[in-house]
């Protein structure tokens, strides 16, 4: 029988305690957030910096991530070799739209976002690369929501009442015109005048399992000033489906229901 | 027996490290060998790559599955980096640029060499150096930092003209021509041009020629993304009298390791590349 190190779970317990901070962190908040008696605490920074998975704050006696933890989540990224071959279209696509274009990953219930191409007047940077929204959280992953047979979307709520985070309303994508155009859009929350165009991209099984988006900040400005158009941009996303071809799912044979990404967990 | 386990920069050889956990660190060092892994990896080929017992790497694996750091591959014959790891980030942060990717390779290799260190990028059809290293002494100094240096003279410069593409090449070289001469050494011939970009891409670097300063020698290596495309050049550049060939043979081995790690990380990110010679 293989025994597990048990004794090394509670490094990765300060790992992602400092992954989910956005301050540097000191000794005694580690031990405090995390209940660990001061020589642990001490003991397991010792180790993860020594590692190189967690760094100290500019000399100081806080902590951040390390290059190594930065290195790993890169690895997990970087493993779909979508991201490189998507990128000289989304960048295309930006430049001719002058819109941000992103790529985004189905991970269980989840998307990942592997590539944002910033437009040329968007300064908002909204979506880093690797952030993860659950399915229910913006239109990338209300697409795949909607592609998806009633019998997962109905798992995919019985997680969401699981975690204590019930789906969010309204969530619905028109399913008809999605399947009839090939892509969704629909207003932007946070941009007045905007909109976000969300098309999405299958595996060799045929399963919806990315989305390649564009942020339209202003639907108006777009099309009388940069001659936008709608035909336009839906040729440009049907070409960049038709040459992209398939796309792998790394995560795929795994239960949906184990992948458990959620923040507030 | 003495055991080596390689984490990051740091490694144990039999000796513990005080007030360290032993377990976490060997968990953390197998952790560690999945970083641009693009394939899943073996318990066998694990336990070899890292001098350590198939069961002690079971265990770790074992763990690291658990968690969610490792998952075992669809075949179930190997294990993959595991979706956990994205829990590891503060959520808004961006790709890091190639300057700080690179800093800490810059000051390793000037630690090494003692000599200045340089990296640069590709602006146009030209050669900019965005950072570096500059040694004590006599030297050869990476300022004006403004200095825009064409693709085909200094190794630097061929380095970065190297890992672009035939099509690119050939572009550079019709919207250059005729290539400028620096020096009676400078490439500008294109025939001999694309010679010297075939020997960069077999040996992996660029020796300087004199072709664009004299009394200096100069070494580029390739700083590139996981398809081959260039992000970057690192270079190592000195007065001639004290980075003799000999010299250079010597360190060269150790200055390719240092740029093999480097390029380990690099090939982690995209490199943000759209050449188009014909506008420039």
């Amino acid at each position: 029988m293989v025994v597990s190190n048990s004794s090394a779970r509670f490094l990765f317990d300060i790992l992602e305690l400092l992954g989910r901070t956005d301050t540097p962190l000191g000794l005694t908040d580690i031990r405090r957030l995390l209940n660990l008696p001061v020589a642990t605490a001490h003991r397991g920074l010792a180790t993860l910096e020594q590692a190189g998975f967690a760094a100290r704050y500019q000399a100081s006696t806080r902590y951040v991530l390390g290059p190594m933890a930065k290195r790993l989540r890169q690895s997990v990224i970087s493993r779909y070799t979508v991201r490189d071959r998507a990128l000289p279209y989304l960048r295309r696509l930006s430049v001719t739209t002058g819109e941000t274009t992103s790529l985004s990953v189905r991970i269980g219930w989840h998307m990942l976002r592997l590539v944002t191409v910033l437009g040329e007047g968007d300064m908002m940077k909204g979506g880093a690369v690797g952030q993860v929204r659950r399915l229910d959280d913006g239109l990338p992953g209300r697409v795949i929501l909607t592609l998806l047979p009633d019998e997962e979307r109905t798992r995919f709520n019985a997680y969401c009442n699981q975690t204590g985070t019930p789906v969010r309303a309204p969530w619905r994508v028109d399913r008809a015109s999605l399947l009839r155009r090939g892509y969704a859009t629909e207003p932007m929350a946070v941009t007045p005048n905007g909109a976000g165009i969300a098309m999405p991209l299958y595996d060799p099984d045929r399963h919806p399992t990315a989305i390649v988006s564009v942020e339209v900040l202003d639907a108006a400005t777009w099309r009388s000033h940069k001659g936008g158009d709608a035909a336009d941009l839906e040729a440009a996303l049907v070409d960049l489906a038709r040459s992209l071809g398939p796309v792998e799912n790394h995560y795929v044979h795994l239960d949906p229901d184990t992948i458990r990404l959620d923040r507030e967990r | 027996m003495t055991r080596q386990v390689r984490i990051g920069n740091a490694s144990t050889r039999g000796a513990r490290a005080p007030n360290v956990n032993q377990a976490g660190t060997r968990v953390l060092g197998i952790l560690a060998t999945f970083i641009g892994k693009s394939v899943p990896v073996g318990v066998t080929q694990l336990s070899r790559q890292l001098g350590i017992s198939k069961n002690m790497a079971f265990r770790a694996l074992d763990t690291l599955t658990e968690l969610g750091y490792l998952v075992r591959d669809a075949r179930g014959t190997g294990y993959d980096i595991g979706w956990r790891t994205l829990m590891l980030s503060a959520g808004a942060e961006e790709d890091p640029d190639i300057r700080t990717i690179c800093r800490p390779f810059l000051e390793r290799l000037y630690m090494l060499t003692h000599e200045t260190v340089y990296l640069s990028v590709i602006v146009g059809m030209h050669q900019l150096v965005v950072d570096g290293v500059e040694a004590a002494g006599v030297r050869v100094g990476y300022t004006p930092r403004n200095l825009l240096v064409p693709l085909h003279a200094g190794p630097a410069s061929r380095t970065l003209l190297s890992f672009l593409t035939d099509e690119e090449v050939d572009q550079y070289i019709r919207s250059g021509s005729p290539l400028k001469r620096f020096t009676e050494t400078t490439i500008t011939d294109p025939d001999l041009l694309w010679k010297e970009v075939r020997l960069v891409r077999r040996r992996g670097y660029a020796t300087g020629y004199g072709d664009h300063y004299r009394g200096a020698t100069y070494i580029g290596f390739p700083v590139l993304d996981a398809s081959g495309r260039p992000h970057a050049a690192v270079s190592v550049a000195a007065p001639s009298d004290r980075l003799t060939p000999a010299r250079l043979k010597l360190l060269l081995p150790s200055i390719l390791e240092i740029v093999a790690e480097l390029n380990k990380v690099a090939h982690l990110y995209p490199a943000h590349l759209t050449i188009d010679f014909s506008r420039a």
